[in-house]
């Protein structure tokens, strides 16, 4: 039988021990998801709370921020997602259509020489584009590349066959390709 | 393997190291006589490299972290309760939301096992409590005029600068018992310590909670009622209820002009 995470007394001292490490990355994540800091507070104290109740399923030697980001993505599945959000492009023509738009603004800084490899300075664009990317997508991305959960875990987190994982982490990374070469292009970081 | 196959079916993949050891070696005999292919692979990675070093990340506030801890005390104290009467981890305790609500948790487990003791007629009210006489002068005080001095437009606001002057920041929501929150003050006592005032106003009267320094201060005697580690006291004609908060030494003081089978049951009423 696999250890767990603690009950009784020292189910504090873990907890603090293992769990709380991750606060950032759940509030990262929550304010993501809200995109509001009083809704992202909330989203995070409910997940906390539900954490800590259910620390004795938690499995030691298991990846504990992909387990709580498991909580996190349920409770705002179960109750926290807000009408109000801005609705992301929904479709693939949708979001160039948006990034096109975005580059027409051209609000963006001093051109640069550098090449989209090196990406300096492209902190704005990283957001912009996230931003613009299908709710689905985006979460998948930020999952693999800023968590580094693997897509197993991801599957689990975010509820979904690993296959649907993996394509919606392609998908995703291909259209945050094509926006950040728009974004580069524009700024003339790299030439067309 | 062709560009194509690479590039739809296995590119993301390979970035992110989730190919099997036969993909692996599939994909790099491409991508070694294919030079399109190897910029493909150092692009993606760059994507990924982009979006893990650069994508926005936030910090934890201060007062977000601390009502967090705040709650899991409350759990802790809830479970301990629990734990009297068999009930630990009950699910309710999910309705705790930015451990605004302390109180109600520890009441809500009085309500549900109904662990009242009652003392009868005949107990000798309790003799000076400082902490009491410091609560009831605030009272008297706020019932002529309170103005609030911390921002009180909501409970969030005023549990945020409680905790933003390390106190406590959970809140008694009495609105479902008809008692509006006024507002919160905080007042330096006689002593020099900080407490913290929060008046609640309803159709029939008034309710002060303050929290103040345990100074490791005992339950007094004389308590008309124990309900959940909350004592209740007939004092000099007022109604208090004294409670410890979970965390940091400090004392919870109840005050109502009201009568206290009343009281106990607005404040029982305000936990469900």
């Amino acid at each position: 039988m696999a250890l767990k995470g603690g009950t009784g007394d020292d189910r504090r001292k873990r907890f603090e021990e293992e769990a709380l490490p991750h606060l950032d990355a759940l509030y990262t994540m929550a304010m993501r998801l809200a995109r509001n800091p009083d809704d992202a507070h909330d989203l995070l104290q409910e997940t906390a709370l539900r954490a800590y109740r259910f620390f004795h399923q938690f499995e030691v030697g298991t990846n504990c921020r992909a387990w709580l980001l498991t909580i996190l993505f349920n409770n705002f599945r179960n109750g926290y997602r807000k009408t109000s959000r801005e609705q992301p492009a929904s479709t693939a023509e949708d979001f160039e259509h948006k990034i096109e738009i975005e580059s027409m603004r051209g609000n963006h800084a001093e051109s640069n020489p550098e090449t989209l490899l090196s990406g300096r300075g492209m902190e704005q664009e990283v957001e912009a584009a996230l931003g613009k990317l299908p709710e689905e997508f985006c979460e998948a991305l930020l999952l693999v590349d800023v968590e580094e959960l693997s897509y197993q875990e991801i599957s689990g987190v975010l509820n979904i066959p690993i296959g649907t994982v993996k394509s919606r982490v392609s998908r995703g990374r291909a259209m945050l390709r094509e926006a950040l070469t728009e974004y580069a292009k524009e700024r003339g970081i790299i030439r067309s | 393997m062709d560009c194509d196959t690479y590039i739809d079916r296995y590119l993301s993949a390979h970035v992110d190291g989730e190919l099997s050891g036969d993909e692996t070696r599939a994909v790099e005999k491409h991508l070694a006589g294919c030079a399109n292919c190897r910029v493909r692979y150092a692009e993606e990675r760059a994507v990924k490299a982009m979006v893990r070093e650069r994508a926005r990340r936030y910090e934890t506030p201060v007062q977000v972290r601390g009502s967090i801890l705040a709650a899991l005390d409350a759990v802790d104290s809830g479970a301990r309760a629990g734990d009297r009467a068999g009930h630990a981890d009950r699910p309710g305790f999910s309705v705790i939301r930015r451990a605004r609500l302390w109180l109600p948790v520890a009441l809500a487990a009085a309500a549900m096992f109904a662990f009242v003791m009652l003392h009868g007629g005949n107990v000798p009210p309790a003799g000076a409590v400082p902490a009491f006489d410091s609560a009831l002068e605030r009272y008297e005080i706020f019932n002529a005029h309170f103005v609030p001095n911390v921002p009180s437009a909501s409970p969030a606001d005023i549990s945020d600068a409680y905790l933003g002057h390390k106190m406590p920041g959970l809140l008694w929501n009495l609105q479902p018992s008809g008692y509006r929150l006024v507002g919160g003050r905080l007042e330096r006592l006689d002593d020099g310590s900080l407490a913290a005032f929060t008046f609640y106003r309803g159709e029939e009267g008034t309710i002060l909670c303050a929290f103040m320094k345990a100074h490791g201060m005992q339950m007094p005697e004389g308590a008309t009622q124990i309900v959940a580690g909350h004592n209740y006291y007939k004092y000099k004609g007022y109604s208090v209820c004294l409670s410890y908060y979970p965390r940091g030494d400090f004392i919870c003081v109840l005050v109502s002009r009201k009568t206290m089978p009343y009281f106990i049951q607005d404040i029982l009423g305000s936990s469900l």
